[in-house]
């Protein structure tokens, strides 16, 4: 069931708010955790029954594994660690046998020259997201200090739909409490305003920006309407790319949060406006927020971070990035993205020692900041060919293009397109990443960040009628464009 | 005392918000299902969007009307099917001969359309599919289904009403747009008591032979899905238009590759039936892919007499 569909904003999300609020109104806290569970189950239930089943039995799994690593963590130390290794191969076998096993037994068979490879299995939804999350839990519960869950409410930590699919991909810590939160957990005035704001705000960014976008970068990058596209066509096709991707995902993370809210949980936002990053280590702080935490709280740490020497932190970074790449999917394209994202970073860092060392010697280096956000956006867009392109030939034809090798394009079969149509929504998409203030600092505004300073204050949410009568009109124009609803884009990974 | 009646205060005004954004939703839709009203009544409401592409949607709806059990020769493809096949031809009455071609369809649309359409008809013997190089441009594997499957078939077999298509594939800006262009569309569009829709007037259209290769896969696997069906495949290729052949194939080697690879393609139970054999004058043309009325009867009556008809002759 996708959040942008009518199914599920005029039936299961108003059943699922009204039967959260009278259990929680007369049942109390227990009963309100129990439903969501179960409207949370049958939410994944609706996409494939037998895939619920999968999850059910891998999050029980998971649940007893955290429980015997909890009880022998003490007593028994060694056989925690044993524990705690056998779980999370567990989850990254299944993860490897869901996601990866046509990759990896395609590569054997181009290395060994033998003819063998396997079916492709349907990949079940949010498998990336939800075992990271169980890794994340079986980690913590080793190194202590995690409370003991019941397994109905680590159930509803990793299947509570509203991030169940693609994210954010949410701490238990930060989650769990929050379910015995009485105060919050409830659904209020306040909790519905910010979290229909947020869902608004989300519906808007996918129907009337993401969609139309991803289908100008659909032509360039499904490989079939234009190979080698020229100097124009390969620019255009990758900024489109680069903003459909962005309002693609924040959509559903801004949809997310909002959905949470609805039920006075708060999530982590997932995205910071990347694409105002002055640099690549900002944009990692500001693009999947939630991932970046991730990475470096359960891999680049424990792989030493910056710990054992400059060259050992270049070298986690780069393993960090290409490991975070293939989670993307499974394709040398993703691991050659992270990569060079990888590579971006070292050089990132690389700078920032330079700097520290000329300072120390009292010279000052300077990079001016409007420089540095054009190198990043330059730098993340060439990436992006890799992240969008269906094949390498795609990938080349595509990269050659940008750096005008296929030629100026005075033939760009693009250009038309979108000077026809799509010009406005091209401008608007840039102005927007480039200007505006993102959606948490629209809706939680100071709540968000202390700091935060209030740039195109008039658009700022207020508990006003005047902008309920607006969110409502949006809501409203976006219910009329909800035929034929599209995937978001990281439903795949 | 203060504080109660400012918290109280507040929670009005907390609780406007919630309402006043309800009822705002709640107008709008209100408003949305008046203008559906008034369009219907004024006759300007797009057909039921199962496709949001009113020729598509309005054969669906035709197919709705129709009783498709008794159906035993069927037409299916894009207009060069819907516009240039006169079904009267095959001597059968509407309930047993019908021409459920729409517009548009690529050839992987038109097996999509045709291996729905065929689970609704137990007597379906014969499908006659006419083609042109047109509809092997563009086989994409996202646009193949041109409606959601279930949908559809619930819609044509009236297991749903006809409202439910509006609410689950609500797309304003097309029923907007289609409520402007729609008596125009009617008026070109009208179709036989067969679901047939010749054209009378001339037409600019002349396409460049553009081929995708996955047409060529799809065409194979339409052939293979009608064999496994038992149902007999007819594939007329389109006469080709004197004028688009000087521009496009002056020698005639395009369509003889094309026709030969059809030919190759086609799995047991599928005929071509070959266009190249009848020829028509430039100004017989609407467009390259269309005849003009009347003499789309003549071809149909060739492609009768090369398909259906020769079958009974044999047996």
């Amino acid at each position: 069931m996708l959040f942008n569909s009518v199914a599920f904003i005029a039936g299961f999300l108003p059943i699922t708010l009204a039967g959260f609020h009278l259990l929680k109104e007369y049942g109390g806290g227990r009963a309100a955790r129990l439903w969501l569970l179960l409207a949370s189950l049958i939410f994944y239930g609706w996409w494939s029954v037998p895939y619920l089943g999968l999850i059910l039995v891998w999050t029980i799994t998971n649940f007893w594994a955290g429980r015997f690593i909890l009880g022998a963590r003490v007593a028994n130390p060694s056989l925690a660690r044993l524990l705690l290794i056998a779980a999370v191969m567990l989850n990254l076998s299944l993860l490897a046998y869901f996601k990866y096993a046509v990759f990896i037994s395609g590569n054997i068979s181009t290395l060994v020259g033998l003819d063998f490879t396997l079916a492709a299995v349907t990949l079940p939804l949010g498998i990336s997201f939800h075992t990271f999350q169980q890794i994340a839990y079986l980690s913590d519960v080793h190194r202590g200090g995690v409370s003991k869950y019941t397994l109905s409410e680590y159930l509803l930590f990793v299947c509570f739909f509203p991030q169940l699919i693609a994210g954010p991909i949410v701490h238990h810590a930060e989650l769990t409490p929050q379910f015995h939160d009485e105060k919050r957990f409830r659904l209020s005035q306040c909790n519905f305003s910010e979290g229909t704001a947020f869902f608004t705000i989300g519906l808007v960014k996918k129907l009337l920006l993401a969609d139309p976008l991803s289908a100008i970068a659909t032509q360039i990058f499904s490989g079939s309407e234009i190979v080698s596209p020229g100097f124009v066509d390969a620019w255009l096709g990758t900024i489109a790319f680069g903003l459909g991707l962005y309002f693609d995902f924040s959509a559903y993370s801004d949809m997310a949060v909002g959905l949470a809210r609805l039920f006075g949980v708060r999530l982590p936002y997932n995205f910071a406006s990347p694409y105002q990053s002055t640099s690549i280590m900002d944009f990692w702080r500001r693009w999947h927020m939630t991932l970046s935490r991730w990475l470096r709280d359960y891999l680049y740490i424990p792989l030493g971070g910056s710990r054992r020497g400059a060259s050992r932190r270049y070298l986690n970074l780069m393993i960090t990035m290409l490991l975070g790449g293939l989670w993307h999917g499974p394709s040398w394209t993703f691991v050659v993205w992270g990569g060079l994202h990888g590579l971006f970073l070292a050089i990132n860092h690389g700078w920032h020692y330079l700097v520290a060392r000329a300072g120390t010697r009292g010279h000052k280096l300077i990079f001016p900041r409007a420089l540095g956000q054009a190198l990043t956006l330059a730098s993340v867009s060439i990436a992006w060919v890799f992240f969008a392109s269906a094949s390498w030939e795609v990938a080349w034809g595509t990269l050659s293009g940008l750096f005008g090798i296929n030629g100026l394009t005075l033939d760009s079969k693009l250009l038309p397109h979108i000077l026809d149509k799509n010009l406005p929504l091209l401008a608007a998409s840039i102005g927007i990443v480039l200007l505006a203030p993102n959606s948490q600092q629209l809706i939680d505004g100071r709540k968000f960040d202390p700091h935060e300073p209030q740039i195109w204050p008039r658009w700022h949410f207020k508990m006003t009628l005047r902008q309920a009568a607006l969110i409502g009109t949006a809501f409203a124009c976006c219910l009329s464009l909800l035929g034929k609803p599209k995937e978001f884009v990281y439903f795949q990974f | 005392m203060l504080p109660t009646i400012l918290n109280r205060w507040s929670d009005v005004a907390r609780l406007s918000w919630a309402s006043v954004f309800g009822l705002t939703v709640l107008g709008w839709l209100v408003f949305g299902v008046g203008l559906l009203g008034l369009l219907e009544v004024r006759g300007r409401l797009a057909p039921p969007p199962l496709s949001a592409t009113t020729c598509i949607d309005e054969k669906i709806s035709f197919l709705r009307n129709r009783d498709l059990s008794q159906v035993r020769i069927m037409a299916a493809g894009s207009s060069a099917t819907w516009r240039n096949l006169d079904m009267s031809v095959f001597g059968l009455d509407p309930t047993r001969a019908l021409n459920a071609a729409p517009c548009f369809l690529h050839i992987d649309q038109t097996a999509f359309l045709v291996s729905l359409l065929a689970e609704m008809m137990p007597n379906l013997q014969n499908v006659i599919t006419i083609v042109a190089p047109r509809d092997f441009e563009n086989c994409s594997p996202q646009l193949t289904q041109i409606f959601d499957p279930a949908l559809g078939a619930a819609f044509i077999q009236r297991q749903i009403p006809v409202w439910l298509p509006y609410v689950v594939n609500m797309r304003a800006p097309y029923i907007l747009r289609t409520a402007i262009t729609l008596p125009n569309e009617r008026a070109l569009n009208a179709q036989d008591a067969y679901g047939s829709s010749p054209l009378k007037q001339p037409f600019s259209w002349r396409p460049a032979p553009v081929f995708d290769e996955r047409c060529f896969v799809a065409f194979k696997n339409y052939s293979l899905a009608m064999a496994q069906r038992h149902v007999r495949l007819w594939i007329a290729t389109m006469p080709t238009m004197p004028e688009w052949a000087e521009s496009y194939d002056p020698t005639g080697d395009i369509i003889r590759e094309w026709t030969h690879r059809l030919k190759a393609l086609s799995q047991s139970g599928t005929q071509i039936v070959d266009g190249r054999e009848i020829s028509f004058r430039s100004e017989q043309f609407a467009d390259s892919v269309h005849l003009r009325s009347p003499f789309h009867r003549e071809f149909s009556q060739f492609v009768a007499e090369r398909s259906v008809f020769s079958v009974r002759l044999e047996h």
